[in-house]
């Protein structure tokens, strides 16, 4: 396993508890205070029911009307247990509000830090349900379910004592059976989440056949395939069916092993009482009415709160569920590490203008991580070459920019030339980065649903006149002209945008800020070649006073530029596993996989070549792709 | 969703909650009577009595788990089959729509019966009873039972109706929150030009680009509901606590000859355990909104079908005139195809490739002309037309499965081959299990799979969208050559904007971007060298 990933080994528990210190989730005080507040809940109860029973026995022994002061005794406690009821529900949902929004803020400031770099790992739906659902699963287990945990271990004991305090004899049985009961649901239970998570896994997968088959109703119909997949389908469902009644049925013993034991001491007890007031048998001391009842009206209480928690049981097994997916976005959190102080390039935009300064990096020994790493500590702290770094993606001895160059990276895809742009601009955990702000000009331009103002300016204000004249430099000002609204016409499903024309607007948003640092990640991969020229002209033409540096395999001419940085892997093994793969996981997957005991072997280096390379050589990375 | 109704479960159920407030109420008064124990008090048989309910009630409990449970798979997966083949030859135009959130509404309906059928009936007829059996018997209190059952219908009643006003709220919010999170994942390239989310505002009004979209307004809707379920029980509580006072109390009932007797103690037992048996229900109101809510989504989901038109050989060419997909915005193309050859047709990204592919092969609906061998032919799927998308789906199963969808019985030998030929030794044995449950296939093993699974089906025309992406040199020079062969008796379409070498292209045709200028001119023929 590698060092940097959470392992899996580690609990829900103690991943819950670094999770509540490093955000501050304020977890253990809402336990804490909700389990009080219960206990007290039910301890008022348990004091009702001896006032209720004592009022019992005056009616059927004594022949009375109750007391004046057991009839208070009887309301007060009775109204301070639901009162303290009415206050537990209270808290624990504002606590489950509390702590959702908090892990929101965290998920967020998450997003903010990683951008794009972590967004484009997952799909859309797959962010959305660690948004929507994780959080919930978690935040349900975290106060929910433990609390839950908490009271069912506290308040039997709590009616143990007071069954001890008023009958001993009853009190013993009750303790020697009682212990067998989580004795043997650990027994059960053991077996028992084996075969829930598996029920799991089989709705899971009885949802998938579903699903699946859902999402290719159009190739079914193709294929006139759709009968014998709904024969497929029900073959499946039945034998998934079968095989999941006989996991469960050994689950539910786990369940049926509380109710059997819960009947079975209110049964036993009743009879129990029953003779010993009927005399027939005489154990231990005397026991009235009073007494029989009270005990009675607790022996429930042993067991109910341990049955709520087996109803949310399933909390559990969401919340592990949950806690895979975001273990390792807050993995920066739980290495207890501030991750915003590490970032500059994210502090409020101070425009880095030293005017000395004409070198923006200078980097030695520049490595690049996993972007669930946490941020390493900068180098200022030279002595740190003995921590334990993750081990790094991509490696170079040495680099550095200067304001005005113009940089070409290039290598295979998958090499990791996104990887180093990711760090230089401070979306992936890295050694060195930028300490200005940048713009990226990505491969798939994002066009978002507003108006062509509302694209262009997204936050800021700029003047129509501005507006107007970047998209003249970029050359739009007749695709604007013909546009029914101009500005303010709305960008609809079927965009007004050719693939082109949206690079070129994403120029223009580049040229209404004011930073001087533009990372370009293959912008013209997806433009046919006539394209691809006329656009890199724009790009070259735009960014003369800016420093570029320029992620392309496509051919570009040697003297625009005055730095040429290669990034290669180190072993051509990798190459052939990172090229069959989809471009999700390219570069990423594999090379972890090929990470092998921190040593660099499979991780990407870079080469740096100030003098020009011959076009030649150029050329020869068009086929590539 | 018309089945038959889950008999046994309810029966099991009902049985259950029966024989506990029995054991209740007569180990209570069994105790009371043996507190005074008259004489000739026969006290084995409530003794005998007791124990038996105890038994009953754990067998009957587990036996009501174990049948509602495996009734709750039978229906789940009835449900689906019946939703899945009223699905045939349609698809799902909903936007919104999600196969997990389909998954999910037929796993709510499938688990109503026990979700809160069963809970709510059980309660209410033991709740009935028991009235009956007080009045019948003139028990002492009996009023404050009546009462409390009129108060707790009340409760129910009104809870009911919020619970579904909530239930629909929540499914508003829902979807709100997914297309505001949709968009502004999407736009995550640009984030960092947007100065306005580095400091997280949360203004109301502003567009989701401007502000990070959050999902509190979905949380405190599924907040609010557990809020209701868990105060209305609350209620019902305080309710049933300050009966048990007033009857304690001896204040408001009069006295009567039974007031002191052992039977007197039932009611107020049964009142004080009141909340426990009865405050399931409410809980189980929430369920049943939940479940209004899915039958809704079920019901309003919008799907059109897909017209399959019969086998369509092609001997001589295939002509397009003005032909592209509906409503679109796309350049039009006017072109015809010999009958077997490959013809590459490419273009920039965003140009309409994919869709003319689509709305030739009848994936999508056309506008404009298409004939084949001179005779005109009607929009619709074309059954021997195979297209093979960009990002293929793979359906859970195995190998040979995913090959032959129908179960045309194509044979194991012909499918190793094909997969050999195309580099995807890998995906052998061919019953190995690919897809969610098994073994995930890369973005280039996907299509060469789709490919093969078109190949197989003996397509008489194959349009293919992107072959290459994601492929390396070596790969794509065996999908040329398994292309090449194909085109010997076969029409090929192949659209892409990268054209290997080896690809024996007979011509090409080349869209023009779908740009403003060209749209707002109206049909323009394209090139066809």
């Amino acid at each position: 396993m590698i060092k940097e990933k959470v392992p899996n080994r580690q609990t829900l528990n103690a991943w819950s508890n670094k999770i509540d210190k490093a955000q501050s989730l304020g977890l253990r005080t809402s336990l804490t205070a909700q389990v009080m507040v219960k206990c007290l809940s039910l301890f008022s109860l348990i004091i009702g029911f001896y006032y209720f029973s004592h009022i019992a026995h005056d009616w059927v022994v004594n022949q009375t009307p109750a007391t004046a002061s057991d009839v208070t005794g009887l309301a007060v406690s009775l109204g301070m247990s639901w009162l303290l009821q009415g206050a537990f529900n209270a808290l624990s949902s504002s606590a489950r509000m509390q702590v959702l929004n908090k892990l929101e803020q965290h998920l967020q400031h998450v997003f903010i830090e990683r951008q794009y770099a972590l967004i484009r790992q997952h799909s859309v739906y797959y962010w959305q349900t660690v948004w929507l659902q994780h959080l919930q699963a978690f935040a349900d287990w975290a106060l929910e379910y433990r609390v839950q945990q908490l009271i069912a271990v506290v308040v039997p004991l709590f009616a143990l004592a007071v069954i001890f305090y008023v009958n001993p004899v009853i009190g013993i049985g009750l303790l020697l059976t009682l212990p067998v009961v989580p004795l043997f649901m650990i027994i059960v239970g053991k077996g028992a989440a084996a075969l829930h998570r598996k029920h799991f896994i089989a709705l899971e997968r009885l949802g998938s056949l579903f699903t699946d088959r859902l999402a290719a109703l159009p190739m079914l119909a193709n294929y006139q395939a759709h009968q014998k997949q709904t024969a497929l389908l029900k073959d499946a469902s039945e034998n998934l069916n079968a095989r999941t009644m006989k996991v469960v049925s050994v689950a539910f013993l786990s369940n049926s092993v509380l109710d059997f034991f819960a009947t079975l001491a209110v049964a036993l007890t009743a009879v129990f009482i029953g003779f010993s007031l009927l005399g027939e048998l005489s154990i231990g001391p005397e026991i009235t009415l009073q007494q029989g009842l009270w005990i009675l009206l607790t022996v429930p209480l042993l067991l109910s709160e341990m049955k709520k928690l087996g109803q949310v049981y399933h909390q559990k097994a969401q919340a592990e569920a949950a806690k895979a997916e975001l273990a390792p976005l807050f993995s920066c959190f739980t290495q207890n590490l501030a991750c915003s102080a590490v970032n500059p390039v994210k502090a409020d935009t101070t425009h880095h203008y030293s005017s000395e300064h004409e070198v923006l990096l200078a980097a030695k020994n520049l490595k690049v991580f996993d972007i669930n790493a946490p941020q390493p500590r900068l180098p200022s702290g030279k002595d740190k070459s003995a921590v334990d770094d993750p081990p790094a993606l991509l490696h170079t001895e040495s680099l550095a920019v200067l304001k005005g160059d113009k940089i070409l990276i290039s290598g295979r895809s998958g090499s990791g030339k996104t990887l180093l742009l990711e760090a230089l601009g401070g979306q992936r955990p890295s050694t060195h980065t930028f300490s200005e702000p940048v713009i990226w000009i990505t491969q798939h331009p994002v066009i978002t649903p507003g108006t062509v103002r509302e694209n262009l300016c997204l936050n800021d204000t700029y003047t129509d006149d501005a507006l107007m004249k970047a998209l003249e430099t970029v050359e739009l000002d007749a695709w604007l002209s013909l546009l029914p609204c101009g500005l303010d016409t709305v960008m609809t499903d079927y965009p007004l945008l050719s693939g082109g024309e949206a690079q070129r607007l994403s120029l223009a948003r580049a040229l209404l800020r004011k930073d001087d640092i533009w990372l370009l990640d293959e912008p013209t991969a997806h433009l046919p070649d006539s394209q691809h020229a006329r656009l890199a002209q724009l790009i070259e033409r735009l960014g003369r006073d800016k420093t570029l540096i320029w992620a392309s395999h496509k051919a570009l001419p040697a003297n625009w530029f005055n730095r040429f940085w290669t990034v290669s892997r180190s072993t051509n093994e990798q190459d052939a596993i990172s090229n069959s793969m989809s471009k999700s996981e390219a570069g990423l997957k594999s090379k972890i996989g090929a990470v092998q005991d921190g040593h660099l072997q499979g991780c990407s280096s870079v080469t740096e070549t100030s003098f020009k390379m011959n076009a030649n050589q150029k050329e020869r990375s068009l086929d590539e792709k | 969703m018309k089945s038959k109704p889950a008999y046994l479960t309810l029966l099991l159920a009902l049985l259950h909650g029966v024989a506990g407030i029995t054991i209740l109420v007569i180990s209570s008064w069994f105790i009371a009577i043996s507190a005074i124990a008259p004489i000739g008090f026969n006290y084995v048989i409530p003794a005998v009595v007791i124990r038996a309910l105890a038994l009953l009630r754990i067998a009957s409990g587990y036996a009501s788990m174990w049948v509602g449970h495996n009734d709750l798979l039978t229906r789940i997966a009835e449900g689906r089959l019946l939703v899945f083949s009223q699905l045939e030859n349609s698809k799902i135009t909903d936007k919104a729509f999600t196969t997990e959130a389909l998954a999910q509404h037929t796993e709510t309906l499938a688990s109503r019966w026990i979700a809160w059928i069963a809970p709510l009936s059980n309660i209410t007829f033991i709740f009935t009873n028991l009235c009956i059996v007080a009045v019948w018997f003139d028990l002492p209190s009996t009023s404050f039972l009546l009462t409390l059952f009129v108060i707790w219908l009340f409760i129910v009643v009104l809870q009911g109706f919020s619970g579904l006003n909530v239930a629909k709220k929540a499914t508003k919010e829902n979807k709100v929150f997914r297309q505001e999170s949709a968009d502004f994942l999407n736009c995550s390239a640009i984030w960092h030009l947007n100065k306005g989310m580095n400091h997280m505002p949360k203004e109301k009004g502003r567009h989701a680009i401007n502000s990070m979209p959050s999902a509190d307004r979905v949380w405190r809707q599924q907040t609010t509901q557990k809020d209701k379920a868990l105060r209305a029980s609350w209620w019902f509580q305080g309710a049933a606590f300050f009966a048990v006072v007033l009857v304690m109390s001896g204040a408001v009932s009069p006295i009567s000859d039974f007031s002191y007797m052992p039977i007197a103690i039932v009611v107020p037992m049964i009142l004080m355990a009141a909340p426990d048996w009865a405050g399931a229900a409410f809980h189980s109101i929430t369920k049943f909104a939940q479940h209004k809510q899915s039958a809704k989504a079920l019901k309003n989901l919008k799907t059109s079908p897909i017209k399959v038109l019969e086998r369509t050989e092609l001997h001589h060419s295939l002509t397009l005139s003005g032909y592209t997909a509906k409503n679109r915005r796309l350049p039009l193309v006017s072109a015809t195809f010999p009958a077997t050859g490959i013809v590459c047709i490419s273009g920039p990204s965003g140009c309409g490739k994919s869709s003319l592919l689509q709305s030739i092969a009848g994936v999508v609906p056309p506008t404009g002309l298409k004939e084949v061998d001179g005779m005109r032919i009607a929009d619709g799927l074309i059954k021997n037309w195979r297209y093979v998308e960009q990002e293929p789906i793979v359906l859970s199963g195995s190998v040979s499965s995913n090959l032959d969808p129908a179960g045309m019985g194509i044979p194991l030998d012909d499918m190793t081959n094909l997969l050999a030929q195309l580099g995807l030794e890998a995906l052998l044995p061919l019953s190995m299990w690919v897809g969610k449950a098994g073994r995930t296939l890369s973005g280039g093993e996907r299509k060469r799979l789709a490919l093969a699974r078109a190949i197989l089906s003996h397509a008489k025309v194959l349009l293919v969208d992107e072959p290459f992406e994601g492929l390396d040199v070596t790969t794509q020079h065996k999908v040329c050559e398994v292309l090449n062969r194909y085109a010997a008796n076969h029409l090929i379409l192949v659209a892409s904007h990268v054209t290997p070498s080896a690809l024996n292209v007979s011509s090409t045709l080349l869209l023009e971007e779908a740009r403003m200028d060209n749209l707002c001119a109206g049909q323009h023929a394209i090139r066809l060298p």
